[in-house]
């Protein structure tokens, strides 16, 4: 459990970095689309559901917004809090926890507040990527620490 | 030891249950049957009318929406028929998308027999914003069955209003519009006037790109200096678009198929059309002739094309609410029999079983979505707001509404009458109309993959029963 527990913690933080690359990658090859190739981004294009690519790195927003950002990053934090009730490390839940709270911050509210209320919100959705990278780095080491004192050992068993 | 392991493990899985139960049990719940009988469906809300006359009809044969139909004793003026294909990876009507423009006169009795030759999710012509007899509205599922392939269907009205409108397919609509099963229609007044050139331009983004009346790029017409021309634009896609005219001032001389009263001329100010709504534009088109520009992709230019780069879009748009001159609308708002509010938000949920994030219509989601009670000749009041994260171009099936106000500010132009209206994030706007259509109409967003994610509502009158299901041996699927 332990080890799920650490592979898990360290998969959040692999693909959060995975969401700052794809994210780039999208905007970078948006921009050239436009500037290069005169393309037009228009509401009609962003709802537009089964449109043919206009370039490859769609695949980054697709990637952002959908298949890592909204299924794999919540999926895999659920999991983490559920594996942590069983996984003896300490302070385990608490940190998996943590980490559902910036993941709902991250993929509901951010985004929400940023549509309806204000783009600057946007900039908290990237600062908050952050605190998330990190914690889910910390969470990862905390299962990696050997139980060292019998105060830790009290606290895992407990 | 033992013992604190085994309490260990009573407390996890206690504490797995209680997240995993109520995320179960919002699934469970959230499930929606395969075959439903949308008048059975979703919350009743009378809007503060009576409530007796449904309340009397429960249970006793009222008028069923299939015989709500044109009268059958009129022979049809108009007569038409489109074969519906799949093919390249689309749909064609009558071998082409767009299909054909049908065109009619005030008056006229327009029937349209409808062939699906191979569209094996069935198909259906829904005629969008013409106030058509219940049964001839084409929605699967509510006031037909989906034509199966190899099956016919015929659709009959009266053309009562003159004005541009279209026809899509309203049976899996979201995909079916899409990949082309629409076409225009245009319902011409009586006395037309012989010296305008009339043109419609259909604007689709299709799989591969941005087009108009199918064609990419831009649409050049003849016209000599001094001609005057009616542009008749409508928005086939599932997002706002808007227009801009370069070369000369323009009026706004119909919304959503009513004329604007008085329109006065407009210049460096561009016109947005709602998903599914239509805009007609005046102008005479000068020495250096005219372009029309449509959401920066393709363009309309009459003559010359007066522009030698693109033309940005002005940031000026024109202002429904305020355009043209007041008029008499033929009924009294102030006092409404019904009063209705369709708040538009977003939660996360289940939405037949599937997580996400999704639309709700007045806190609730799909299915628990309000059917709003009407009786004949009732006036009715909607307040509709968007608290989403994205606009809703609202379309009303049978009706048109008079918009009243947006955001609190009283509309002083022309009567502003609409079936498609664009909604954005935080705007709330009231409308009114007269519930003098008899039936069960759909009140949905007409961003078509937003219906098919549970933005839709429905309109249903007293003394009316339904005839179709959703679901079903033909599987009906409206949205």
């Amino acid at each position: 459990m332990r080890s799920t527990y650490r592979f898990l913690a360290y998969l959040i933080a692999v693909l959060v970095v995975v969401q700052a690359g794809a994210i780039a990658w999208a905007y970078f090859e948006l921009s050239n689309w436009i500037t290069s190739e005169g393309g037009v981004v228009d509401k009609a294009l962003l709802e537009c559901t089964d449109c043919d690519q206009d370039f490859t790195a769609e695949w980054g927003f697709a990637i952002h917004m959908f298949f890592n950002g909204l299924i794999l990053i919540p999926l895999t934090s659920l999991i983490l809090l559920i594996v942590s009730f069983f996984a003896k490390v300490p302070r385990g839940a608490a940190l998996a926890g943590g980490i559902v709270v910036l993941v709902l911050l991250q993929v509901f509210v951010l985004p929400t507040l940023s549509r309806e209320v204000g783009s600057g919100f946007g900039a908290l959705h990237g600062i908050n990527a952050l605190l998330l990278l990190g914690l889910a780095i910390m969470a990862g080491q905390r299962a990696s620490q050997p139980v060292s004192t019998a105060a830790d050992a009290e606290r895992v068993s407990a | 030891m033992a013992s604190r392991n085994g309490r260990r493990l009573w407390l996890a899985g206690t504490a797995t249950a209680a997240l995993v139960l109520p995320l179960g049990w919002f699934w469970q719940q959230s499930l929606v049957p395969d075959t439903y009988d949308l008048a059975a469906m979703g919350v009743a809300d009378w809007g503060g009318g009576p409530v007796d006359e449904h309340a009397a009809m429960a249970g006793m044969p009222g008028t069923p929406v299939a015989e709500l139909t044109a009268p059958p004793d009129i022979s049809a003026d108009i007569r038409e028929t489109l074969v519906v294909r799949a093919e390249g990876g689309g749909y064609t009507v009558d071998g082409a998308s767009p299909g054909p423009l049908i065109e009619a006169t005030v008056g006229d009795l327009v029937e349209v027999t409808l062939v699906n030759d191979n569209v094996a999710d069935g198909t259906t012509l829904h005629w969008h914003g013409v106030d058509v007899p219940n049964a001839a509205d084409g929605v699967a599922g509510v006031t037909q069955d989906a034509v199966l392939p190899g099956e016919e269907f015929v659709y009959r009205f009266v053309a009562e209003q003159a004005g541009t409108f279209w026809y899509h397919s309203h049976q899996v609509s979201h995909e079916q519009v899409q990949d082309g099963l629409f076409g225009g229609l245009v319902v011409h007044p009586e006395r037309a006037d012989a010296e305008v050139l009339e043109q419609v331009a259909l604007v689709h983004r299709y799989d591969d790109g941005p087009t108009l009346n199918g064609r990419p790029g831009t649409l050049t017409v003849d016209a000599e200096a001094g001609q005057g021309v009616r542009l008749r634009l409508v928005n086939t896609d599932n997002g706002i678009t808007s227009a801009w005219v370069t070369g000369t001032e323009f009026q706004v001389l119909a919304v959503d198929g009513s004329d604007v009263n008085e329109p006065e001329p407009v210049e460096g100010a561009a016109v947005r059309i709602p998903a599914g709504g239509r805009v007609d534009l005046g102008f005479v088109v000068p020495d250096g002739g005219v372009r029309v520009d449509l959401g920066g992709t393709t363009a309309v230019v009459f003559g010359q094309d007066p522009a030698s780069a693109r033309p940005r879009r002005p940031d000026d748009v024109v202002d429904l609410l305020s355009y043209g001159e007041p008029a008499a609308v033929g009924f009294e708002p102030a006092a409404p029999d019904r009063r209705f509010d369709y708040i538009i938000g977003k939660r996360p949920g289940f939405l037949d079983g599937r997580p996400g994030l999704w639309w709700t219509v007045n806190g609730r989601l799909f299915p628990d979505v309000p059917m709003f009670m009407v009786s004949e000749g009732d006036v009715v009041v909607f307040r509709i707001e968007n608290n989403s994260d994205d606009t809703h171009p609202m379309h009303l099936h049978g009706h048109h509404a008079v918009v009243l106000a947006k955001d609190g500010v009283t509309a002083t132009g022309s009567p502003w009458w609409v079936d498609s209206l664009e909604v954005g994030v935080g705007e709330s706007y009231e409308i009114a109309f007269v519930a003098d259509n008899p039936g069960l109409w759909m009140d949905h967003c007409h961003n078509l993959p937003h219906a098919a994610e549970g933005l839709v509502a429905h309109l249903m009158y007293a003394g009316v029963t339904s005839s179709f299901v959703v679901g079903g041996d033909d599987g009906n699927q409206p949205e």
